[in-house]
């Protein structure tokens, strides 16, 4: 199929994808044919209240779970077609996750958490990803803790610590889910606003999931997640 | 860093877990390793002893047969004494090749020159068939007065001296370990010797009173004519003297034939009990201690951790502690092995000789790659089941 025809390349296409999840009380349709398309290095915001299928979505797209249906595309390559080791490889090496929880490893320093996604992926040699890791330490403002395990820092500081480590492989795409719920205001702010640095300095795309209706705003694209459905919204009128 | 890396990390953090699961292979393994010395060290404590033994009978007073295993097997002193001219007397009687009394004096607690005590018997060399054999001919040749002959426990070397009721005595030779108390921590003395003791022991004050005569014999050994009837000249030797007893040598260690069998057959049992107890303890562990970190195992794989990746790691981090556990396991069944040699022996009834230093190795090797292979196997299922997982699923899990 002809993905786009606009200037931009087409990072993310989901074509009527559907996820229902067999529980012991019966099924739960969780995402309901929806369709996205994410361009390269735009920022998209889903909003929706809780249990709507955000988490689900973003999951799907980062290969994390498979479809029920529907067909996921990520840089021209269909997910669908990856067996474990190029699945693996494809999340290593394209995508960033920046989880609703906490989600370092807790038997790892800070150090170690953002190098991880890049030993994993054994591609670089070890000095650059110290150098990347140091750097990118530095960048989300938690210099000085590189030896700390993560029970020794904040929730705030664990999600910091959580970003740097999505960035460690320079990913194409970033998927934050809701990355600042347990933040205070003023950090959450300065997390957003890191978050948009990066998508300006660095071309990454990034679709983020969040609560905060006025920095949801702040992407190109606004959508809206309603029990599986997914609508994009004109952040005008909010 | 690497995956190796990773698990020596999770072990580290997860301290809890990872003592309790070594400390489980501890102790299998040191069942195990202890079970397999036992059962190899009989074997090599009775062919020794078979070896060894010169003697077809053993003639005692009435009073000691009861506790001529504890003699032999922990060379734990019996002072009943009998005249000894009847081994002249018995010299004679047909059917009897070589006859030669022996004299238990104390068994000491000796720090000077034994790991536990040292027993004191008095021997006739120029009658003995017993002791000499094992010496080489050049000592044989010059047993003075003064000279003993040590047994394997004995910590002074030859050419040392001991030092026995106010008497010093040389040692000319030492006897090889047997596994048999009674040859191992035994001071051979010439008997003539020890009499002069006893009698001076009662003119020195200063010296403890052997209460000894002279002539007086604890035991006498006899070796028998070939294809002579042992019950025929036990018969004969009780009839004539119905103070004393005989014995069979053979007999002092218990059922030899049969009971090494039996022995090996409850080990083989308990090594299976220990294999299939230990397989389920760590697949339940495992299964418990992986449950315990789904999340993060979800997490390896969306960082793009492979499943050989997260199979690989729990193998290690399995692996790991298995090594751990096997290596205070060895330890501690060295030093069991050591405490508790005495007890063996007399609990077995049966002489025990560890087995030589590279079987013990061998041993080793045998159980931890054993417990190794169960360990791994068990450690497989669950790890398999977490690697197989969507990583969506692990990840939603909270322990
Ligand atoms: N693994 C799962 N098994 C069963 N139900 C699930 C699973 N994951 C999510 N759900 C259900 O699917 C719906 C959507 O969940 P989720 O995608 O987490 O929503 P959101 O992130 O918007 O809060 C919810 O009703 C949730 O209970
Ligand atoms: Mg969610």
């Amino acid at each position: 199929m002809k993905v786009s025809d606009s200037a931009a390349k087409t990072l993310v296409w989901a074509e009527n994808l559907s996820k229902v999840y067999e529980t012991p009380f019966g099924k739960i349709e969780a995402v309901k044919k929806v369709n996205l398309e994410v361009k390269k290095g735009e920022f998209v915001s889903i909003i929706g209240p809780t249990g709507s299928g955000k988490t689900t979505l973003l999951n799907l797209i980062g290969g994390l779970t498979v479809p029920t249906e529907g067909l996921i595309f990520i840089d021209g390559c269909y997910l669908g077609g990856l067996g474990d080791e190029e699945i693996s490889r494809f999340r290593g090496e394209k995508i960033g996750f920046i989880f609703q929880f906490a989600s370092l490893i807790p038997s790892l320093t800070v150090l170690e958490n953002v190098c991880l996604p890049s030993f994993l992926l054994r591609k670089r040699s070890k000095e650059a990803i110290l150098t990347r890791a140091k750097m990118l330490i530095e960048r989300v403002g938690l210099s000085g803790n590189e030896a700390s395990l993560p029970f020794c820092l904040s929730g705030g500081e664990q999600r910091l610590a959580a970003i740097a480590r999505s960035l460690i492989n320079q990913p194409e795409l970033i998927l934050a889910d809701e990355p600042t719920g347990d933040l205070d205001e003023e950090t959450e702010v300065k997390v957003i606003d890191l978050l948009h640095q990066l998508n300006y300095e660095e071309k990454i795309t990034f679709i983020l999931v969040t609560h905060n209706l006025k920095l949801a705003a702040r992407g190109n694209h606004l959508f809206e997640m309603r029990e599986g459905k997914l609508t994009e919204r004109d952040k005008g009128n909010l | 860093m690497n995956l190796f890396f990773l698990a020596w990390r999770n072990i580290r953090y997860y301290q809890q877990v990872s003592l309790a699961i070594s400390m489980g292979v501890t102790i299998a393994i040191a069942l195990l390793f202890l079970g397999l010395m036992v059962s190899w060290g009989v074997e090599r404590g009775l062919e020794t002893y078979r070896a060894r033994l010169g003697a077809d009978l053993l003639v005692a007073p009435r009073e000691v047969k009861g506790n001529m295993e504890s003699i032999f097997l922990l060379g734990k002193s019996e002072k009943q004494y009998f005249n000894g001219k009847i081994v002249d007397e018995l010299r004679s009687l047909k059917g009897i090749k070589r006859i030669s009394p022996q004299v238990f004096l104390e068994s000491v607690a000796a720090s000077c020159c034994s790991a536990g005590y040292v027993f004191i018997i008095g021997y006739d060399p120029k009658t003995d068939f017993t002791l000499l054999p094992w010496i080489s001919l050049r000592e044989r040749g010059k047993i003075g007065k003064d000279d003993a002959v040590v047994g394997a426990n004995i910590i002074q070397p030859v050419g040392f001296f001991l030092r026995f009721y106010g008497h010093r005595f040389k040692i000319v030779a030492q006897l090889d370990r047997t596994g048999v108390g009674f040859y191992d921590n035994a001071v051979y003395l010439p008997i003539e010797t020890v009499y002069k003791m006893a009698q001076e022991s009662k003119v020195k004050p200063e010296i403890y009173d052997l209460n000894l005569k002279r002539g007086w014999i604890s035991t006498a050994f006899i070796e028998l004519e070939k294809g002579v009837n042992a019950q025929e000249i036990e018969g004969k030797i009780k009839r004539r003297y119905p103070n004393l007893e005989t014995v069979k040598a053979i007999g002092l260690v218990k059922k030899v034939k049969e009971e090494l069998p039996r022995l090996q057959r409850y080990f083989f049992i308990f090594i299976s009990f220990v294999s299939v107890a230990l397989f389920f303890l760590i697949t339940i562990v495992f299964y418990l201690f992986n449950q315990m970190r789904r999340r993060e195992h979800g997490l390896l794989r969306a960082l793009g951790g492979r499943k050989m990746d997260l199979l690989t790691l729990v193998l290690l981090e399995g692996s790991l502690l298995i090594l751990f556990g096997s290596f205070a396991g060895i330890i501690l069944a060295l030093t069991i092995k050591h405490l508790f040699y005495r007890w063996v022996i007399f609990t077995l009834k049966m002489p025990l000789l560890y087995p030589s230093l590279s079987l013990q190795l061998l041993g080793m090797m045998i159980s931890t790659t054993l417990i190794l292979v169960i360990g791994l196997v068990g450690a497989f299922y669950p790890a398999y089941l977490i690697a197989n997982e969507e990583p969506y699923e692990s990840i939603r899990f909270s322990g």
